[in-house]
C-alpha cells in the first residue's frame, strides 16, 4: 500500500472527528505510523496564526490543513500557502487558504 | 517582535525559489531541507542573527545541482577530502562559525555519510555568504536534521513514491456534463421551475458553461468521501436559481 493510500484513508478517519483538535490528534497519529511503514516518508506539524493545524510533507512540501472550525484543506506544491510569523507563541503560520483546496466541511 | 520578525528574511524570495525548481528530484530535496527549516522553528530552534533564507535556499539549490551529490548518495561509502580552507573561513567570518564546525566535526565522526553531505552543503553555503554574517551553527543544525534521513535520500535516488495525493488531472468529460443537465432538467420538472421567466434553452446554456467553467479542472483525490463536484456544481446552480426566483417575486 502506497503512503498516499494511508493519507486518504487519514483524511477519511478524520472525518468522523468531532473538532479540529481531534482531526489533527488523529492524522498526526496515523502520519507517525506512516512515518514508520514507509522509512523515508516525513511530516511536520505546525501551527497557524489563526488557531489552525498545519501538517507538511518532506517531499514538494504538500500541505494538509485543518482550520480551526474543523474544515479539511489540502495542496501539493504550494509552498506560498503558509507565510512565516513570530509571535509572542512562538514561530507561527499565517494560512492563506485561498491558495488551498477545500476537501471536507461538516453539514451544519 | 519585529527584531524577532527580521530574523529570517527573503522568505518571499526562497518561497519562489522552491516554486520555480521544475526537475523533479532537486525540487524534492529542496523541499526537504524547506521542510526540516520549518521543523526547527517549530520546536523553537530560532538563528540567532538576521537569517537570509532566500540566499540560504539558493545555496542549497546551487548544492543539489552538483553531481557529487547523487554520487555520495548512490554509494554511502564514498567520501571527500576535507575542504580546509573552507573550514578556516567559517571558523572566522560567521556567526557561531566555531560552534557550527565543532558540530560539523562531531557529526563527521559519528556518520560518515552524514558528515559528508554536509561538508559538501558546507562549500555552497560559504560561497552564498561569504559576505554576509549568518548564524552557521543554526545552518548546520537545520541542514543536519535533513541530512541524516538516509531513508528519504536513498529512497528519493531509488525513484521510491512518496507523495500524498495523487496527482492525476481528471476532467469533467462531455458525457458527464450532458448527465448532470438531464439531471438538472429532471429537477425543474419536478419543481415546476418552467415558470421562470427566461427560457429553459437559456437556462440550460448556463448551466452548460458554468459547470464547465467552475467544475473544470478538479483533481481525481477530490472526490474522497462526501465531496463531489457534480454535486457542488449543483447546489451552487440551485442558488442561483433561487435567486433568480427571489428576484422574479420581488418584481
Amino acid at each position: 500500500m502506497l503512503p498516499k493510500v494511508r493519507v486518504r484513508e487519514a483524511i477519511e478517519t478524520m472525518k468522523v472527528c468531532e473538532t479540529a483538535e481531534e482531526m489533527a490528534e488523529c492524522f498526526e497519529r496515523i502520519a507517525k505510523e506512516i512515518e514508520r511503514e514507509f522509512p523515508g516518508w516525513r511530516f511536520v506539524k505546525l501551527r497557524g496564526t489563526d488557531g489552525s493545524y498545519i501538517f507538511q510533507g518532506q517531499i514538494k512540501g504538500q500541505l494538509l490543513v485543518v482550520s480551526a472550525e474543523g474544515v479539511i484543506y489540502k495542496k501539493t506544491d504550494a509552498p506560498e500557502a503558509i507565510r512565516l510569523q513570530f509571535t509572542p507563541q512562538g514561530a507561527l503560520f499565517e494560512v492563506d487558504y485561498s491558495k488551498l483546496d477545500e476537501i471536507f466541511r461538516r453539514a451544519l | 517582535m519585529k527584531a524577532m520578525q527580521e530574523l529570517v528574511v527573503g522568505w518571499e524570495s526562497a518561497i519562489e525559489t522552491l516554486k520555480q525548481t521544475s526537475d523533479a528530484k532537486l525540487s524534492d530535496l529542496m523541499y526537504s531541507i524547506h521542510t526540516a527549516f520549518l521543523e526547527a522553528l517549530s520546536i523553537g530552534i530560532f538563528p540567532q542573527v538576521p537569517f537570509d533564507y532566500s540566499k540560504f535556499i539558493l545555496s542549497m539549490k546551487s548544492f543539489f545541482s552538483d553531481p557529487r551529490l547523487k554520487e555520495v548518495v548512490t554509494d554511502i561509502s564514498a567520501s571527500f577530502e576535507l575542504n580546509l580552507v573552507v573550514r578556516d573561513y567559517v571558523k572566522l567570518t560567521f556567526f557561531n562559525g566555531k560552534e557550527g564546525v565543532e558540530l560539523l566535526e562531531q557529526i563527521e565522526k559519528e556518520d560518515d555519510f552524514t558528515g559528508t553531505i554536509l561538508d559538501l552543503a558546507n562549500r555552497h553555503i560559504v560561497s552564498q555568504f561569504r559576505q554576509t554574517d549568518i548564524d552557521y551553527l543554526f545552518v548546520i543544525k537545520t541542514l543536519n536534521r535533513w541530512a541524516s534521513n538516509k531513508d528519504f535520500l536513498k529512497a528519493l535516488f531509488e525513484g521510491r513514491d512518496f507523495s500524498w495525493f495523487d496527482e492525476t488531472e481528471k476532467h469533467l468529460e462531455e458525457p458527464e456534463i450532458e448527465n448532470l443537465i438531464v439531471e438538472l432538467n429532471s429537477y425543474f420538472e419536478s419543481q415546476q421551475l418552467e415558470q421562470l421567466t427566461i427560457s429553459r434553452s437559456s437556462l440550460l446554456n448556463t448551466i452548460r458553461n458554468t459547470a464547465k467553467s467552475i467544475a473544470l479542472p478538479y483533481r481525481a483525490e477530490a472526490t474522497i468521501g462526501s465531496f463531489n463536484p457534480l454535486l457542488q456544481v449543483f447546489q451552487l446552480l440551485l442558488e442561483i436559481l433561487s435567486r433568480i426566483e427571489e428576484t422574479k417575486n420581488r418584481s
